[in-house]
């Protein structure tokens, strides 16, 4: 088994009305050697709407929280920076 | 006295017995972990609310680890004998009166082996969006999580204040 997998898998198909719902995610797996342990990590990537007149739409599934706690996360070390960088001149 | 031997057979079947006996949770609790990794794990099952269907869609991170040991050895230990008169009992006597094969204040050959594991693990599971599909088409709602943006958000403040702070009297404590 490889170390690290990174694979999108597709879900069940499920029929909502008129539109048929696919829901898609993606796992990314790290085992560690001779099965002593591992990590996955699955979140949920997209869901392909098929509507009755058969056209497709793909739809992100858009994690907002871990958006704004990496942007506050990179704001904090950029200002930590700007503050290091302005004192030393 | 013989000297304890220890044959590979023998050796081989102890260990193959005890890896077995260690091995096989492990490996069931592995496969539990990879069953994380469907897609049934991160989207539940649709709810009907009124003219709504809802299907909810959940990031979820699991670890694990595990050690295991397994050991196998050939020795000598005192023989029953010795045991009794170091004073085990009277009742205890009776029972070993009869001379060993190895015979008093003698050691007896003997194989031993035994093996052990142990291992921890979490998973953590967030709701990420709501997939939300009715008579106007399918959206997709994201879940904010508040209490989680506040917390980045102190913890960014304070290295920033915390960086200030220092910058502003590191000069003063070299001088």
């Amino acid at each position: 088994m490889p170390f690290i997998t990174i694979e999108t898998q597709p879900g069940e198909t499920i029929q909502a009305g008129r539109n048929k719902i696919t829901p898609f995610s993606q796992a990314i797996k790290l085992i560690l050697p001779g099965s002593r342990g591992g990590l996955v990590w699955n979140r949920p990537v997209s869901v392909l709407v098929q509507g009755a007149d058969g056209g497709e739409q793909v739809l992100p599934v858009v994690d907002v929280t871990r958006i704004a706690q990496l942007v506050l996360f990179g704001i904090g070390l950029v200002g930590g920076v700007l503050f290091w960088l302005v004192k030393r001149r | 006295m013989k000297a304890p031997s220890l044959n590979p057979t023998d050796m081989a079947g102890m260990i193959e017995k005890s890896s077995a006996a260690t091995v096989e949770p492990v490996e069931r609790t592995m496969e539990r972990l990879l069953e994380i990794a469907s897609v049934k794990s991160v989207y539940d099952s649709p709810v009907q609310h009124g003219k709504n269907m809802i299907i909810p869609a959940a990031e979820v991170l699991g670890a694990l680890g595990f050690g295991v040991g397994v050991g196998v050895g050939s020795g000598e230990y005192p023989d029953k004998e010795d045991a009794v008169e170091e004073g085990e009992g009277a009742e205890d006597e009776e029972k070993t009166s009869e001379p060993s094969e190895a015979g008093p204040g003698k050691k007896a050959p003997g194989i031993g082996g035994g093996g052990g594991g142990g291992g921890g693990g979490r998973v953590f599971a967030r709701p990420v969006a709501i997939i939300v599909s009715g008579p106007d088409g399918v959206e997709v709602e994201p879940v904010v999580d508040a209490t989680k943006i506040a917390l980045a958000f102190f913890t960014a403040l304070g290295f920033m204040v915390s960086m200030a702070a220092r910058m502003r009297r590191g000069p003063s404590r070299q001088e």
